[in-house]
Formats: structure tokens, sequence, C-alpha cells
């Protein structure tokens, strides 16, 4: 058990005990739940798993081979990145401007419409995301979707916009549109908690709003912003929710990332042993950048 | 500081802009969730009905049938509460003690174990669908409250622990030492001084979790089989192979945000610590 700040408990061996199981209470919820299927689902993915035909083989790395081997495996990795890059990218963009926008908001007009501009920024947060993506799928449908009213309003015509190619890229303005204010509010917490004295300073020595933004308020701002790219980007690695509602993977599997690609291949196709094989390759993303982001903070805690 | 016209001129155009691209989506949604089949507007153009029928056809199944659905979704607002409110109370439960003594304790073990959690929250849940999908089955908990809750608390629990620390961090060590001179025992110190100072902190916690549960699609779609959908899947269902009702799942939609509403207006504020887990403050 670790040494408690307090001196009066490290001299109770009772109270150790006790603490050291409420730490572990816990833990062994983690185990069932976490580490057990971790490892369930890596030696699943050795077998040759298919339930409805009641096929249970070790067949080794057969599910990897097979895998690696096909073009649309690689295909669908490059989608799950491609998503994550453009979604990631945009978010970060957009968000970033608005909240630098609400700054000055607040800095020209006042504090009150600073704070009602947040709430307009964060909307997007009150629905849940199963909501946000009906509602979008709904926004594009051929005959009652506003995207077509508007094209045709304007002299165009009606595009079947969720059949065709681009659907994946709808699903990501969907994703922006959902998850911009989640680096919104992180980097606004940040900008009005800035110290203000370098700011004034850089500005009394004539740099102009640019220059201000670029040498002083960035560099102050680093820490959180990887903090924030690094959770957003693993959360959109993540994303089930809008790909699936909004286009099943398709058409045909031209948004399918990794996760819908598990998801159909244990749910749809019943072939546990190759879901399990592409749910382990789904893992190494995440696992790398969480190392990385760990020794990034040991490395800033030193 | 540069506040001519021109500039805030700028600034207003871009809100308005801001303002367009996060609000008219809704404005549009919401629209279409006050007509009926039939009036919701072919082009650009406001409705000729507007109606809260849709809303009493999605809560009662009122609908008239074949045009609308003929589905209530009670019993699924219903599943959601009982799924939500147990994973807040595994979470807290489960949570509450070791958040306690990852805020009070300090050795590498505590620190492998607190990072442990970070990268648990990070795994994609898709990873772990198969062997919990084969897990809750085995066990003949599919299609229940508890086999859903089960998996629910397992995904908040890090996030959970995260919040409670960081809220433990700020109640005073002095406090419990003074306690613990005096004879008290180290649950008597958590049950009488650390949960009523932090209680506000376990409010804010338990509203992270109930939302992180309310709102989870992917394992609600795997574990239920009709009689445990909870209202994502509800929401989703709407639009069939066969046939969308439009109407009634836009109608709920915007009921299903009412929890949302009431989260922002109590816990807003500690809504970045929650998305960082802690790690913006």
């Amino acid at each position: 058990m670790s040494h408690m700040a307090s001196p009066a408990a490290r001299t109770d061996r009772l109270g150790q005990y006790l603490l050291g199981a409420l730490l572990a209470l816990p833990f062994l919820y983690i185990a069932v739940f976490y580490a057990y299927p971790i490892y369930k689902v890596v030696s699943l993915s050795l077998r040759d798993f298919q339930i409805a035909y009641g096929i249970d083989d070790w067949i080794g790395l057969g599910n990897y081979t097979e895998l690696l081997s096909s073009a649309e495996t690689w295909r669908t990795l490059g989608r799950t990145l491609l998503y994550t890059a453009i979604c990631v990218g945009v978010s970060f963009g957009l968000g970033l401007g608005m909240a630098l926008l609400t700054v000055s908001l607040a800095d020209a007009f006042s504090e009150r419409f600073g704070r009602v501009f947040r709430h307009i920024a964060i909307a997007p947060m009150i629905f849940i995301p199963a909501a946000a993506g009906v509602m979008w799928a709904f926004a594009y449908t051929e005959h009652y979707g506003w995207v077509n009213h508007i094209l045709i309003a304007l002299g165009f015509q009606a595009y079947p916009w969720m059949v065709s190619d681009a659907a994946f890229f709808l699903v990501m303005v969907t994703d922006i549109w959902g998850w911009t204010p989640f680096i919104y509010l992180i980097l606004l917490a940040a900008l009005q908690s800035l110290p203000q004295e370098p700011i004034e300073a850089a500005r009394v020595d004539g740099a102009n709003a640019w220059q201000v933004f670029r040498h002083v308020t960035f560099p102050l701002l680093k820490p959180v912003i990887v903090i924030a790219l690094t959770i957003k980007t693993l959360d959109t690695y993540r994303a089930f929710d809008y790909l699936w509602i909004m286009t099943n993977g398709g058409p045909g599997t031209s948004s399918t990332t990794l996760n819908l690609a598990t998801y159909k291949t244990a749910f749809q196709n019943l072939d546990f042993g190759k879901a399990s094989a592409l749910a382990v390759i789904t893992m190494i993303f995440p696992l790398t950048v969480m190392i990385l982001f760990l020794a990034f903070r040991r490395r800033q805690a030193q | 500081m540069n506040r001519s016209f021109t500039y805030r001129a700028s600034l207003l155009f871009l809100a308005a802009l801001a303002a367009l691209w996060t609000l008219f989506p809704f404005a549009w949604y919401f629209l279409v969730s006050l007509t009926t089949p039939g009036h919701i507007p072919r082009r650009f153009s406001f409705p000729d009905v507007l109606t809260l029928d849709s809303y009493a056809s999605a809560l009662f199944g009122s609908g008239a049938k074949g045009v609308s659905a003929n589905y209530s979704i009670l019993p699924n607002i219903f599943n959601s509460f009982v799924v939500a409110g147990l994973t807040v109370v595994g979470c807290t439960v489960l949570g509450f003690g070791a958040a306690y003594v990852f805020s009070r304790g300090r050795s590498t073990t505590l620190n492998v174990l607190f990072n442990a959690l970070l990268v648990i929250r990070m795994t994609p849940a898709v990873s772990l669908a198969v062997p919990i999908y084969l897990m809750i089955n085995t066990y003949g908990l599919a299609d229940t409250h508890i086999g859903l809750s089960l998996v629910h608390i397992m995904l908040s629990l890090p996030l959970a622990i995260w919040l409670l620390k960081g809220f433990i961090d700020g109640i005073p060590v002095e406090l419990e030492e003074a306690a613990l001179i005096d004879g008290a025992s180290v649950l008597q110190v958590l049950r009488y001084i650390i949960l009523p100072l932090a209680a506000p902190g376990v409010a804010v916690a338990a509203c992270f979790v109930f939302l992180a549960s309310y709102v989870e699609f992917m394992f609600a779609s795997i574990l239920s089989r009709g009689s445990s959908d909870t209202l994502p899947i509800a929401i989703a269902g709407y639009n069939s192979d066969h046939q969308t009702f439009y109407n009634e799942m836009a109608a709920a939609s915007f009921m299903s945000m009412i929890p949302l509403f009431i989260f922002f207006y109590f816990a807003g504020r500690y809504m970045v610590r929650g998305l960082t887990m802690g790690a913006v403050k």
C-alpha cells in the first residue's frame, strides 16, 4: 500500500488495508470487464470462430494474414485515418477560431455578449449523437432535406447525397458540427485563464494581433492544445455513432472505418475470429498515441 | 486595441455565420418535429401546419397507423433512465474510495494505475465488443438493464474516478488528520468528512456518468434485443429500411435533449474538466 499523505493514517494498519480494498474494488471490476475482454479478444483473434456455423478452430495468425493481405483492410485503415485527420483538423481550426472570436466579442462589445455567443457555439452539444446523426441524415434526404431545398432554390437539381460517395464526407460534417464545441470549450477556458501581462506587453511593444497570437498566445496555449488534440484524436478515431447511424458504412464500404468494419464483421457476418483480429488492429493506433502522450506528460512534469 | 466600426462589424458578421452553422440545422429539424406526415416542406419554405401531434405520437404511439409511427418511446425513456441510474450508482460506489486513495496517496503504483485509467478511457469500445457480447450472453444478461449498465459502468469508471479525485484534491487534508488523531477510522473519515465536502463533486461526476450512459449507442445496440432498447436506439430505429417516421424521429430527438439541458444548467461549468478527464481545469 502507498504512503499516505497523512501521518495518522500511516499508523492505522486496519485503515491501510481498508484503503487498499477501496482501491482494489474498481480495479477488480476493470479486470473482469476490461482486462479479461482484452485478453479474450487477442485469443479469439487467433481462432476461426464463427458461432453460426459451429466453427471454432485455432488458426494462429491466419486471420491477420488474411486481413493484412486484403486491399480492403488497408483502404479501411486509410479511411479511418482520413476521417480522423479531417475531423480533428477542421474541428480544431473552427474551435480555435470561435474561441478567439468569443474573446474578441467580449472585448469589443461586452462580457455578456461573449457569454451569449458561448451558449450559441456549444449548442450542438445538447443533442445526443444518435439524434444529431438522424438530424443530419435527414438534412440530406432527396425530397425533404434542406440541403437539396437550397440547391433547388438556387436553380440546381436535387442530389441523393447519402447514397453517393459524398456520404463519407457528409458524416465528417456532422462529426465536425457535433464535436467542435469540445475543442472550443477547452481552448476558450484556456484563453480566458491566460496571464494578461505578456499579451499587454507585446501590444505595448507594437506587435499586431497576428504577432501577439503567434508569438505569445499560441505558445502559452500549447500544453492545453496537446491535451485537447490527443483526446479529440482518439475520440474521433473511436467514433461510431454518426457513421453507423448515417451510412451504416455505405454505400458499399465507402464509409466503413476500422470501427465499423469490426462491428459489421462481428455482428452482421458473425465472424467473431476475424472481427477480433480487426479489433486488435484497431487498438494499435490509440495505444501508440497513448504511450506517446504519457511520455510527453512525464517529460513535461520533470 | 482596434475598435473601429469595420472591426466590430466583421466580428458580428463572423458571429452570425457561426450561429447559422450551429443553430440552423436545429431550427429546420425543429420545424419538422412540429409538422405531421405529408406536411414536411418539399421546398425551402415554412411548413403549412404547426402542431405538437408528432410529440404526442412519439410519446404515446398515438399516431395514425400506417402514416405515423404506432410506437411509444416511453419504455425507452424508462430503460435509459434505469440503465443510466444503475451506472451512476455503480460508478460512484466503486469509484469514490479509489478516488480518495488516488487523491491522498503518493506512489509509483498509484501513478501507473492512474495512467491505466486514461488508457482504458481511450480504448476503442468496439475492440471490447465481441468478448463483452459473449460474456453478457453467457450469463444471460443480454437485453437486460443490468447487463447494459455493467458495461456502461466499465466505460465510465475511469472518468468518474478522475473527476472525483479532482474534487477530493480540493478538500484540505488537515480536516482528516484532526479526525484521525481524535481516533476516527478511515471509513468514518470518508463517511463524515470527505463525502459531505465532496458532495457537489459527486453530483457533478454523477451527471457526467449519467449522460455518458444516456447517449451511449454501440453497446446499447449490441446488447439489446428490443425490450431494453434505450432512447438513442429508439431514435435511430425510426429510420428503417421499410419506412422512415421523420416527424416522430424529430420530436423524439428534441425530447431526448431535456436531460442534457438540465445537465448544462447545473454542471455546465465543469464541462471542460469532464471532457479532458480533469487534465484541464
